[in-house]
């Protein structure tokens, strides 16, 4: 069956997602992008460009370019908004004869001579049919069917146009959806029953406000608000105008008037601004931004996110203002409203979640992208539509990880938390011994690096293992759980196929308190875990040391120097006695002289190499730090 | 009894299939995983060039600066050494600059931040070439990094 697509078709920018595998989407443009400009233009080689390519030749050629044509979908052509943005967008529009609109646009079969007049319906299909065709190209299969996004106050003519336009490109609209709506549904507010909604879209141009009510099986729209001139290109320009102001005091110079200057002050603007929603302080730094008889001039500011906030203080206050306008207009006030959702790029400033946070009096819902939220939802509704987002199969997550104890009583891991399952996982361990012929696996559970702070869930020995050098016997360790998160944990002497196991039922029945008492031990011992593991680490690696040391002694005979044997046994006596005290630091130091006396063992070997080739030679190499013993078969 | 055993056949037909498929998934989710993973260093590679090209941008208006006939004082001389390693590096990693000045406009790799009067200094040419370039673009195995930014004769 083929997919059903959600589209975000914005009035600046438009997004496509697609559930897949019972998870929304966002499926990227030909040129890379998720999002693209809605913009669409009739170049003068008269071909007809769509998205950001469009957007890069507005400049040269402002009266074939049309965007933001979303404002005039499905209007009348005397309506004062229509007449308001007729001020404002640079290319022509007139009455249709039906009393609609009509924009123009230069015809590219007529080589872009004459222009040729289309209906916005028009237009927006040629947005919406390249996110279908890149879409296809991604999937790789067709896409007839849509659900397309408006906004909550669209009137029955522009949520008709929208339609239509869907229709145009190619598509079978299934359903024509609240931009608010969508919103709630991408974080699953729909079950929640008899509760209301409001959601605060701060877009890149328009304000929009929509109070929601869930019942039984459908969302309401209650109320709606907002300014559809006020957004956050309005904080961009504020931050322009104040790096301005602050040149021409500084140099005297009008930057204002040098439109490269502008170019960059306006990128430098935006960046800053996104810069202060995640860091306290941000520079503007513009090397060489105009110059005079002088010579050159830089423009380097620092700003802080407390004086961008003072900045754009009125327009955070005026979004408030709306709120509380249309709350008292639909007869609610804050406390009627259970969740509060955010949507738009400009909700990530700090300042602006706190105006709203501190309205309603609680946490809004954020987590997930702003800017492709909408997009998001309307895939979530396809995914309803097309029966995708049952619950067919729940699958379980073990909460806390599993692993089993290993030298120096470290908690090793093998299966992580949140890891779905039925779910296998094998590691192969060794003998920390020579010729040590039994193993004890120590099963534990939890996010604490040290087997004594984790939770015991059980242990067995493994025997039998033939004798061999540490470090040689290759011991193979399973973790299993199945669905009903049952675990059985097995261990395998590979050599002698001997093994051993062990059932441990309801590893996951840890009630949820349990689990967030051990969450949140394993935050707070964070830092002390992470020293008592560095310690054991330095402990195991002087081990390991240690252990050559003494194989390369043994080994050396009369074919290196008394006095080398002396030093390497002194440094090996000094790192025996680091090891026992506790400073790390002690024990890595003492670790470094003994592999470097070491290292005079190997060159002295090589000097006097054996009569014989073949006699003992890896005992040379064993002189590197931290080298494990390994098998030469 | 019999019926009991159709029921539990037709279960079973449904058990394989619906694990067939997740198996299915799984083998594609695996392969498309790899793509995506490829995709993803290509991405970060390109997020960080992205943050390096506006310092290269502004080594290039640096030496854009350095006046006449003063291109062989030793610290000129040093700093475009500098100018000539970065470029080297952005080679050696398969990033390629764009030429526009006297290309044609192409929205493809290049965006119009103005236009030029056919009748003034760097506006010769025919209309719709590009006539200056204010900030360079660049390409990485055939991928846009970022557009040219040009000025196109009117």
């Amino acid at each position: 069956m083929a997919k059903i697509v959600g589209i975000d078709l914005g009035t600046t920018l438009s997004e496509i997602a697609v559930m897949e595998g019972g998870e929304p989407k966002i499926i990227e443009n030909r040129e890379g992008a998720r999002v693209t400009p809605s913009v669409v233009a009739a170049a003068k080689s008269g071909e007809i460009l769509v998205g950001i390519q469009a957007k890069r030749q507005q400049i040269t050629n402002p009266k074939n370019t049309l965007f933001q044509v979303k404002r005039l979908m499905g209007r009348r052509f005397s309506d004062a908004s229509v007449q308001q943005d007729k001020k404002l967008l640079p290319y022509e529009i007139k009455e249709g004869e039906d009393g609609g609109v009509e924009v123009k646009m230069g015809d590219p079969s007529a080589n872009s001579g004459q222009g040729k007049w289309y209906k916005p319906s028009e237009i927006s299909a040629m947005v919406l049919r390249k996110l279908k065709q890149d879409a296809e190209e991604r999937l790789g299969e067709k896409i007839t069917e849509a659900i397309i996004t408006v906004p909550a106050y669209f009137d029955d003519s522009q949520r008709k146009a929208t339609k239509v336009a869907g229709e145009i490109a190619g598509l079978e609209v299934k359903r024509v959806l609240n931009e608010p709506t969508a919103a709630a549904l991408a974080y699953g507010l729909n079950k929640k029953k008899d509760e209301r909604i409001i959601v605060y879209d701060f877009g890149g141009g328009t304000f929009d406000i929509s109070i929601l009510e869930v019942s039984a099986d459908t969302i309401e729209v209650k109320a709606t608000g907002g300014d559809t001139h006020l957004g956050g290109e309005d904080f961009d320009q504020k931050v322009m105008d104040w790096l301005i102001d602050q040149f021409r005091k500084d140099e005297g110079i009008d930057l204002s008037k040098d439109p490269l200057a502008l170019q960059r002050l306006k990128e430098a603007g935006e960046k800053a601004k996104v810069e202060l929603s995640t860091s306290l302080e941000t520079e503007i730094n513009l090397p060489f931004i105009t110059s005079d008889a002088a010579g050159p001039k830089h423009l380097y500011y620092k700003l802080t996110r407390t004086q961008l906030e003072n900045l754009v203080r009125e327009y955070i206050d005026r979004s408030i203002e709306l709120v509380k306008q249309t709350l008292q207009e639909a007869k609610f006030s804050p406390q009627d409203i259970q969740e509060v959702v955010l949507v738009g790029g400009q909700t990530r400033m700090p300042a602006m979640q706190e105006a709203v946070r501190n309205l309603f009096g609680k946490e809004p819902n954020k987590s997930i992208n702003p800017d492709e939220v909408v997009a998001i939802g309307a895939a979530v509704q396809a995914g309803i539509m097309q029966g995708d987002v049952k619950d067919v199969l729940l699958l379980d997550v073990t909460p806390l990880s599993l692993g089993i104890e290993t030298l120096g009583g470290v908690n090793t891991v093998l299966i992580q938390k949140n890891t779905t399952v039925p779910t296998r996982k094998s590691q192969v361990f060794s003998t920390a011994a020579d010729s040590q012929t039994s193993v004890e696996v120590h099963v534990l559970q939890g996010e604490r690096p040290m087997a004594q702070d984790s939770k015991s869930l059980g242990r067995f020995i493994l025997d039998g293992i033939p004798p061999a050098p540490r470090g040689m016997p290759q011991v193979e360790v399973s973790f299993d759980i199945d669905a009903n998160g049952i675990l059985s944990v097995t261990a395998k002497d590979k050599a002698s196929g001997k093994s051993q196991s062990i059932r441990i039922e309801g590893s996951t029945g840890i009630s949820a308190e349990e689990v967030e008492r051990m969450k949140k031990e394993a935050e707070l011992h964070a830092q002390e875990d992470r020293k008592k593991q560095e310690m054991i680490e330095a402990r195991n690696a002087a081990d390991a040391i240690m252990y050559t040391a003494e194989k390369a002694l043994r080994d050396a005979g009369d074919k290196v120097g008394e006095d080398i044997k002396k030093e390497v046994g002194e440094k090996l006596e000094a790192l025996k006695k680091a090891k026992e005290g506790d400073t790390i630091e002690e024990i890595k130091q003492a670790g470094e002289q003994l592999s470097q006396a070491l290292q005079k063992i190997g060159a002295a070997m090589y000097q006097n190499p054996p009569a014989s080739p073949g006699s003992d030679g890896p005992a040379a190499e064993g002189g590197q730090e931290g080298e494990k013993p390994s098998s030469n078969q | 009894m019999e019926k009991e055993i159709e029921k539990i056949k037709k279960e079973r037909d449904e058990y394989l299939d619906g694990w067939k498929r997740a198996k299915a998934d799984f083998l594609n989710y695996k392969k498309e995983e790899e793509e995506r993973m490829q995709a993803t260093i290509d991405f970060s590679r390109r997020c960080l060039l992205e943050k390096i090209l506006p310092i290269l941008d502004n080594l290039a208006r640096a030496e854009k600066e350095i006046p006449e006939g003063e291109r062989e004082n030793k610290v000129y001389k040093g700093f475009l050494q500098i100018v000539s390693q970065w470029q080297e590096f952005l080679k050696s990693e398969g990033i390629e600059a764009i030429e526009s000045v006297g290309k044609p406009f192409d929205p493809k790799i290049h965006e119009a931040v103005g236009e030029v009067d056919p009748s003034t200094g760097s506006g010769q040419g025919e209309s719709g070439v590009v006539a200056e370039e204010v900030e360079k673009g660049y390409i990485m195995n055939g991928t846009l990094i970022r557009p040219a930014k040009v000025k196109v004769v009117k």
